[in-house]
């Protein structure tokens, strides 16, 4: 009993030092789903649920309001009682569609739910482009798209829940939407659906001290990555553009110490910018600010995984980590899976596998392309194009649409090089002789081509094609 | 027409391609009938693909009628109760 409430009390101290905001919601939910783990999954739904009374960050509040604004809405739109509304109409509707997808798998349109959803939503989108609704009428309009966007792929693991052989009813499904430990922080569904966390759920006493264990050694080097990364942005890229940190801010105010030296490596978008302005830094600069970025994106994607996955296993889920040793891979999809695990496996559910089983099975190495570019291509751009849907408000669906050509070419490269990187994979044996061929190569091959591929990472409407492109050719000596 | 090869042991059969399949990671470690292998991350989804691509060609089972939940191939038993399941 002690045991265990130390465990929790580090667990909240943790947190706090992590700068969490809703580090009290997550602890009482540990202190409910510790000592009462038979009724873990029921916490959950009952955690996501207070979540949208109590922790209400919702989607894309600023492009509401100033929506709101700009049509003269009522204000009661904007109130957090009607939100709170929209977000339980919305599941419950989810809840309707479950339903009937459950009761009518062979039946059209039931038979594909995530492609019918996928299609009402884009008609929906259409509609709230297009359709002649004004003043409020437009502002409720775009909260159903706002709002059905930022369920889609939760609710997508619900749908796919179907193909169990003994999948959850629908209130406890709702514990997987926006779960406590996620803190309403992501669209990605963090862990992944209710199937993965039945099949992930301590069984015993044991395995759940273990599991908690784990969960608190992961939040204290989150703690120890998040100081790291302070002091590695802040000496890099100076105090201007260092990355945050409660302890190491604190730290410097109270004794009034800083780093003596700092590089001053302009970040990526200051390079670019200047590049596009037509002042570029010297091609070496514009290396060790490539490089510097990637570990800085990585040190970043850690810091956001590890406290979400870390308070999953001390919930009682022997979830694996999000970014794991993403330096180690020796293939660019082993890197795509290691960098950021929980995004790549809604990808793969939802795009890879579906079409890999439907399509080309007489055709091997082309099913595996075509599957492959589904996901980490078409996925990926749906995800992103659906993540950021206030641009389609802003600039109009078309220029929306065309000023996602630089991350449409940015998927398009990632998908064909993890699919040739697992042709590969499937043919090549085992392991090379030697460390130097065997892991240090491949490494350096795998980091050099997500260092270059990070320059058209951007889903930034309004940068030109050309400008990443004059950046990329910066890279090489003597180019200007 | 779909040929479906007869196989006298599957349990044996898909053992091997398992063995051969965390070899290829570099994972040499020896596994139960029960171990996770996919929830694990010590199996990836590429590995599935073969896995898949086994149950296909051996024991005529189709994913694209039946549904596709990776779970059930997440241990050799899990998979010798898919192909042990009536076909949908």
């Amino acid at each position: 009993m002690s045991g265990k409430a130390s465990l929790l009390a580090a667990f909240a101290v943790g947190l706090a030092l992590l700068g969490n905001a809703g580090w009290w919601a997550i602890a009482a939910f540990l202190v409910l789903t510790t000592f009462l783990p038979r009724q873990r999954r029921v916490w959950l739904t009952l955690g996501s649920l207070s979540l949208l009374f109590f922790h209400t960050h919702w989607p894309k509040a600023a492009f509401i309001r100033d929506l709101a604004t700009r049509e003269q809405a009522s204000h009661f739109l904007l109130s957090p009682t009607f939100q709170i509304l929209g977000a339980l109409f919305m599941l419950g509707l989810l809840g309707i569609v479950a339903h009937l997808a459950g009761e009518f798998k062979k039946s059209f349109p039931l038979k594909r739910p995530l492609l019918t959803l996928a299609l009402s939503y884009f008609l929906l989108v259409l509609t709230a482009c297009y359709a002649p609704v004004y003043a409020s009428g437009r502002v409720v309009l775009w909260m159903v798209v706002v709002f059905l966007g930022s369920y889609f792929w939760y609710f997508g693991f619900t749908l796919l829940d179907r193909n169990s052989k003994d999948p959850d009813p629908y209130y406890l499904q709702l514990g997987t939407y926006y779960p406590v430990w996620a803190l309403r922080s992501s669209p990605t569904p963090f862990v992944k659906g209710a199937a993965y966390l039945r099949k992930i759920q301590a069984k015993n006493p044991e395995e759940l001290a273990v599991t908690q264990l784990k969960g608190l050694k992961l939040l204290y080097w989150a703690l120890v990555l998040n100081i790291l990364n302070a002091v590695f942005t802040r000496f890099v890229f100076g105090p201007e553009n260092a990355s945050s940190s409660l302890v190491v801010n604190n730290l410097l105010r109270w004794t009034g110490w800083d780093l003596p030296v700092h590089l001053s490596v302009p970040t990526l978008s200051t390079a670019m910018a200047r590049n596009a302005a037509g002042a570029p830094f010297a091609w070496y600069v514009c290396w060790v600010t490539l490089i510097a970025s990637l570990l800085k994106s990585l040190l970043t994607a850690s810091l956001f995984g590890h406290p979400i996955v870390a308070c999953c296993r001390a919930a009682g889920f022997r979830a694996l980590r999000n970014t794991y040793r993403p330096l180690e891979s020796r293939t660019i999809a082993e890197f795509f899976n290691r960098y950021y695990y929980y995004f790549k496996e809604m990808l793969v559910e939802f795009f890879f596998y579906p079409t890999y089983l439907r399509y080309l099975k007489r055709h091997p190495r082309l099913r595996l392309v075509v599957a492959t570019l589904a996901a980490a291509t078409l996925g990926n751009m749906m995800y992103h194009f659906m993540r950021d849907i206030d641009y389609v408000a802003q600039l109009g669906l078309w220029q929306a649409l065309v000023g996602f050509r630089v991350y449409s070419f940015y998927a398009l490269v990632l998908g064909l090089g993890i699919a040739v990187s697992q042709m590969r994979d499937r043919r090549k044996s085992p392991h090379t002789p030697g460390w130097i061929r065997d892991r240090l190569w491949p490494s350096l091959c795998v980091g050099l081509f997500f260092c270059l591929l990070q320059i058209f990472d951007s889903t930034a409407r309004t940068t030109p094609m050309r400008d990443h492109f004059l950046f990329l050719a910066n890279l090489l000596p003597g180019w200007r | 027409m779909e040929v479906t090869v007869a196989v006298a042991d599957p349990g044996s059969e898909i053992r091997t391609l398992l063995v051969e399949l965390l070899r290829k990671r570099g994972d040499t470690a020896a596994f139960s009938d029960d171990e996770s292998l996919i929830l694990s991350g010590r199996l990836q989804s590429i590995d599935v693909l073969e896995l898949v691509l086994l149950l296909e060609a051996h024991f005529g089972i189709d994913f694209s009628e039946r549904g596709f939940d990776q779970n059930q191939l997440d241990s050799l038993r899990d998979i010798l109760q898919l192909i042990a399941e009536p076909r949908a």
